[in-house]
């Protein structure tokens, strides 16, 4: 059935007390209400959905089961609905594949949280860990509630982190999905952070707290956009990976989601039917321009890699000197980790490699290869690097990569210097493949950076006794001689690289290089499984 | 009508296109300097030019419109 239907309609009329099976009924239907129709028309005027429309537009028809219907807070209330304790849960189908739902409900109390609506999030995350199957969140939400929250009752929360967060100890990682379709504070936001896809509407934010709480508690007159709209939760902290003008837009992306991932870790990734790239795989050496210092979209180049239509951004707007998202090759799920030169040049800064680790995790724990296309000056330097946290950014990429069990391809098409290159699949990381097309410059650091820096006193010495020509002169010849070295030539001999490839060959090699780094066995990291 | 705006802050370093002149779909209309590095700016619609706004050494801000075509 769907969320919103009614298997039979209650008894109205009866003058004699129910029997058991129409106070069944009765209650059933009440739940069905929610909040009732003065606030479904108000959730409505203000051009969001109620939970159960929500489910219904997500879920497989027919496929709803629920579980909690009957709920009811712990400190009940006269003056106005109680019914479900603020949130719907429940089981269903999408695209024939089991999920787990829990859709707050922002018809009854503003969809705030206390101890049993929090047993009923429990319930259903806990079956999805267990039985191994995505958990989706559809969030709007206002917080805790209070007094049900209060003094020592806020210890005593029926949360258990060891489930609700992760799966049970034992049981293998299944996809976290959270949409955010209203305001996102408190439990809310928990979800989000712990999202392998969050997507949120754009008029949404999500915040450990909201405006309210702020202004009593340390007096900052805040928007919740400014506190946690796409600017912040998408461009700035990277809360979110996706920004939809719409909630269908939502459903629609996190249908899509799922279709490249596993039910669980435990099993191999979905297979779909090949498609040839939307652009002549045997042309993407022309999307990359020779000259180093010429930028170019590598979302374009991306395009000749994988299939047709298949290239599925995530976290477009945080760190977007790399790009990052799931696609397919030859009907196969892939993760896609390419510089974006148009972004710092395509240096990696704190949010891209923060973006990565993520990613990286996310591809390891469900089966998907991660294929590294680099055009990469570097890691980014200077005091605004530091204060992020660049060394701390930086470790944490290169020992999850290290680590990461799928099959690990790095294709260098331009440059690959310093800690950049270590961070996309450097020999270090233990890729299964590292190849380089013939036009590749690598090294510690950009030749323009590393003459300065190796001959800085004998070129000051130089600018003094002899100018500025002898000077620029002096540079011109040291870059040329530090570029020789930085040619792939020398690294393929020394079998730091185990190939040069031409540019035209690149998709070929990807897609073999995968089928072969997978093995024998199942197609299953153990860090998902 | 379609303004061409810029995607990050830099300078114009080359302007690729004159006042009447037209423009395909992906056709680099300017090119900016940024971080040392030479960014295209796409065209994403045909278009004739009507009206340039930036010339070479002025610097941009991202969202800033660049040119307009009709």
């Amino acid at each position: 059935m769907g969320a919103s239907d009614m298997t039979t309609r209650p008894a109205t009329g009866a003058d004699t007390p129910l029997d058991p099976i129409e106070s069944l009924r009765a209650r059933r239907a009440e739940a069905l209400l929610g909040g009732g129709e003065r606030r479904i028309a108000r959730i409505h005027d203000s051009g969001r959905l109620t939970a159960r429309e929500r489910i219904d537009l997500l879920i497989d028809p027919g496929s709803w089961m629920e579980l909690g219907m009957l709920a009811e807070p712990e400190i009940r209330r006269e003056d106005m609905p109680t019914t479900g304790d603020a949130i719907v849960t429940g089981l269903a189908t999408i695209a024939g594949r089991k999920v787990a739902i829990l859709a707050i409900d922002a018809t009854v109390m503003a969809g705030t949280t206390a101890p049993v609506n929090m047993r009923k999030q429990n319930r259903v995350a806990e079956w999805a860990g267990r039985k191994g199957f995505p958990l989706i969140c559809l969030s709007d939400n206002d917080g805790g509630r209070v007094p049900d929250l209060l003094g020592w009752r806020f210890s005593g929360v029926p949360f258990d982190f060891t489930t609700f967060l992760q799966s049970p100890d034992g049981c293998a990682a299944i996809p976290r999905v959270t949409a955010a379709l209203g305001p996102s504070y408190g439990d809310a936001a928990l979800h989000a952070a712990m999202g392998d896809l969050v997507v949120m509407q754009k008029d949404t934010a999500i915040a450990l707290s909201g405006p309210p709480v702020i202004k009593a508690a340390i007096g900052e007159d805040v928007t919740g956009e400014e506190l946690g709209g796409p600017d912040v939760a998408a461009a700035t902290n990277g809360s979110a990976h996706l920004v939809v003008d719409t909630e269908h837009d939502a459903f629609d992306r996190i249908k899509r989601f799922l279709s490249y991932l596993p039910d669980s870790g435990a099993l191999p990734a979905p297979t779909v039917a090949p498609r040839e790239p939307s652009t002549d795989p045997t042309t993407i050496g022309d999307l990359v321009p020779k000259s180093r210092r010429r930028g170019y979209d590598v979302r374009r180049v991306i395009d000749a890699v994988v299939d047709a239509d298949s290239f599925f951004v995530w976290g477009e707007r945080y760190g977007p000197s790399l790009v990052t998202g799931l696609a397919r090759i030859e009907g196969q799920t892939v993760g896609i980790i390419a510089s974006q030169p148009m972004h710092l040049a395509g240096a990696l800064d704190v949010p891209a490699l923060r973006k990565e680790a993520q990613f990286i995790d996310l591809c390891d724990r469900f089966n998907a290869p991660l294929v590294f296309l680099q055009d990469v000056p570097g890691l980014m330097i200077g005091t605004h690097a530091e204060k992020a946290g660049i060394l701390a950014g930086y470790d944490q990429v290169v020992t999850r990569l290290a680590r990461a069990k799928v099959p690990k391809i790095a294709v260098i098409m331009r440059k690959a210097f310093g800690g950049g290159h270590i961070a996309l699949g450097g020999r270090p990381v233990k890729p299964d493949l590292l190849v380089a097309w013939p036009s590749a410059e690598m090294g510690f650091m950009e030749p323009s950076t590393g003459v300065r820096t190796v001959h800085r006193r004998a070129l000051e010495a130089l600018l003094e006794s002899e100018g500025e020509e002898a000077y620029k002169a002096e540079i011109a010849r040291l870059e040329a001689e530090w570029g020789a070295e930085s040619e792939p030539w020398e690294a393929a001999r020394n079998i730091i690289l185990d190939d040069i490839i031409e540019p035209s060959e690149t998709r070929r090699v990807i897609t073999t290089a995968i089928d072969f780094a997978w093995g024998t066995g199942p197609r299953v990291s153990p860090h998902g499984a | 009508m379609a303004d061409i705006n810029a995607h990050i802050t830099g300078t114009v370093f080359e302007v690729h296109v004159e006042v009447g002149g037209t423009v395909s779909v992906d056709d680099e209309v300017i090119i900016l300097e940024s971080m040392k590095m030479e960014l295209p700016v796409v065209a994403e619609e045909a278009g004739t030019v009507a009206e340039i706004l930036v010339g070479p050494g002025d610097t941009v801000e991202a969202g800033q419109t660049l040119l307009r075509l009709t």
